[in-house]
């Protein structure tokens, strides 16, 4: 949790409204498929600055993580 | 009993009658605390904490500016709040909220204009330093409907600015001669830029690019020649490693003639030489580096991690051209600052809810402030500086 709002925070933002990365909150991510969500924070998305964050999580985690933001992640 | 009373009386009288503390600006700095919107006052002098101001909106990824006389603090948040703080008096003086998503800001050199940069709606605006008031607007609309984020404002020399267009691939020089009616001159600069800085004699404005390996060079003297791109290919074609934080770019990364520039996507430090532009050499160190700061003096240059390597500092010694100490100085370093001259530096420890306070030289621990998940430090030294 601490990593999401904090490491993902540097990008998307603390409040993940956004910021060099697009927000992540549940009304900007509600029509996009999960799957693609999870592979995107697991395998990163190439062309863009989204990294893989595969070495420090599992892709339960990462599917832990999607279904967090797309629900409103906890404070 | 009724001797000492009348003594503290006495005491109490002359306090009042007295004129008030006259205070100098030249050693007070702030503190951002980004995760409760606060910011705690510093003195460079005691390396104490002495005010706490809080109502500042979401301030990760905040950074601050000073008037010319250092008295008063403009602070840029993310949430596009943008906050007037008297230093002496220790208050807000003004705070509005001038965009949805904003990240950063920069003052005109005859410090009449701040100019804030902003993600969305990208492009920049520009206020009265006295009143906050809005003066105009720079949408950064690089093709018909479509607007870039805007990162890497610098001021330069004649009231322009200089910034670079992330989604745009360019370099823009907005002119602010007439603040109401501000002139943009615009210049291909590669794929991506991230970040920008101004040499520190003003000339010089280069833009660090995320989507190529490559810098791009403008020449503010002669912009005429347009954007080059220098330490092309520094990758070679090698896969590049990930990158878990964008690396941030400022003049401070200029030191005895030559810019220390993070590598992107590699964990070195990459060295040009300011008179040529070639690459004259590289530094490996232990991380992909975000900030890459020279002391004042130029004899050192300390560099700061990307998760997972940002508990750590490496500092590089710049006659030795290398690493000449590594630390550990705490959990998350997000940001430095040097004291003027350079003989202390404060880092902020983000998840051990501290700034530590190192002396450069002997790099003991000369103390430490407690601050809420702090973030940016911002001196009022930058006040008088070209490109802060």
């Amino acid at each position: 949790m601490h990593l999401v709002r904090q490491d993902c925070g540097s990008c998307h933002g603390m409040t993940l409204h956004g910021g060099l990365g697009p927000a992540l909150l549940p009304e900007t991510l509600h029509d996009k498929p999960a799957e693609g969500l999870v592979a995107t924070i697991y395998y990163g998305r190439p062309g863009t600055p989204m990294p893989p964050w595969k070495q420090f999580m599992s892709e339960a985690e990462a599917g832990w993580i999607v279904q967090k933001l797309m629900t409103g992640f906890p404070e | 009993m009724r001797l000492f009373l009348s003594l503290v009386v006495a005491v109490l009288l002359s306090a009042c009658a007295g004129t008030p503390t006259v205070k100098g600006t030249g050693d007070l700095g702030l503190i951002i605390e980004r995760s409760s919107g606060h910011v705690t006052l510093v003195n460079t002098t005691s390396r104490q904490p002495y005010a706490r101001i809080g109502g500042l909106g979401d301030l990760s990824h905040a950074s601050a500016v000073y008037s010319r006389d250092g008295r008063y603090a403009f602070i840029f948040g993310r949430d596009g709040g943008l906050t007037k703080i008297d230093l002496l008096e220790g208050r807000i003086v003004k705070r509005i909220i001038q965009s949805g998503n904003a990240i950063g800001g920069s003052i005109s050199q005859d410090g009449r204009i701040v100019v804030a940069q902003n993600y969305t709606p990208g492009g920049i605006k520009a206020f009265d330093a006295e009143t906050l008031e809005l003066l105009s607007v720079v949408p950064a609309e690089y093709a018909p409907g479509k607007f870039s984020k805007v990162v890497g404002l610098a001021d330069v020399p004649g009231n322009k600015f200089a910034y670079a267009l992330f989604d745009g691939s360019e370099i823009w020089i907005t002119d602010f001669s007439d603040p109401k009616q501000p002139k943009t001159q615009r210049f291909p600069a590669g794929t991506q830029p991230y970040d920008g800085l101004v040499t520190p004699d003003g000339r010089f404005y280069l833009a660090g690019l995320f989507g190529e390996d490559g810098v791009a060079l403008l020449d503010l003297w002669q912009p005429e020649k347009g954007a080059r791109k220098i330490l092309e290919n520094y990758g070679r074609g090698q896969e590049k490693l990930p990158v878990f934080k964008m690396p941030h770019l400022r003049g401070w990364s200029v030191a005895q003639g030559k810019a220390y520039l993070p590598a992107v996507g590699r964990h070195e430090v990459l060295i040009v030489d300011v008179g040529t532009w070639k690459e004259v050499g590289r530094i490996p160190v232990r991380g992909q580096p975000v900030f890459v700061m020279a002391r004042p003096d130029g004899r050192q240059v300390w560099v700061n991690f990307a998760f997972p390597d940002n508990g750590k500092i490496d500092v590089i010694d710049t006659l030795a051209g290398k690493v000449v100490h590594r630390m550990e100085p705490g959990k998350g370093i997000l940001h430095m600052e040097f004291a003027p001259r350079g003989e202390n530096v404060w880092l902020s420890a983000r998840d051990d809810n501290k700034v530590v306070i190192y002396d450069t030289m002997s790099f003991a621990l000369l103390g430490q402030i407690a601050a809420d998940s702090p973030s940016g430090i911002f001196f009022t030294a930058r006040a008088q500086r070209i490109g802060f």
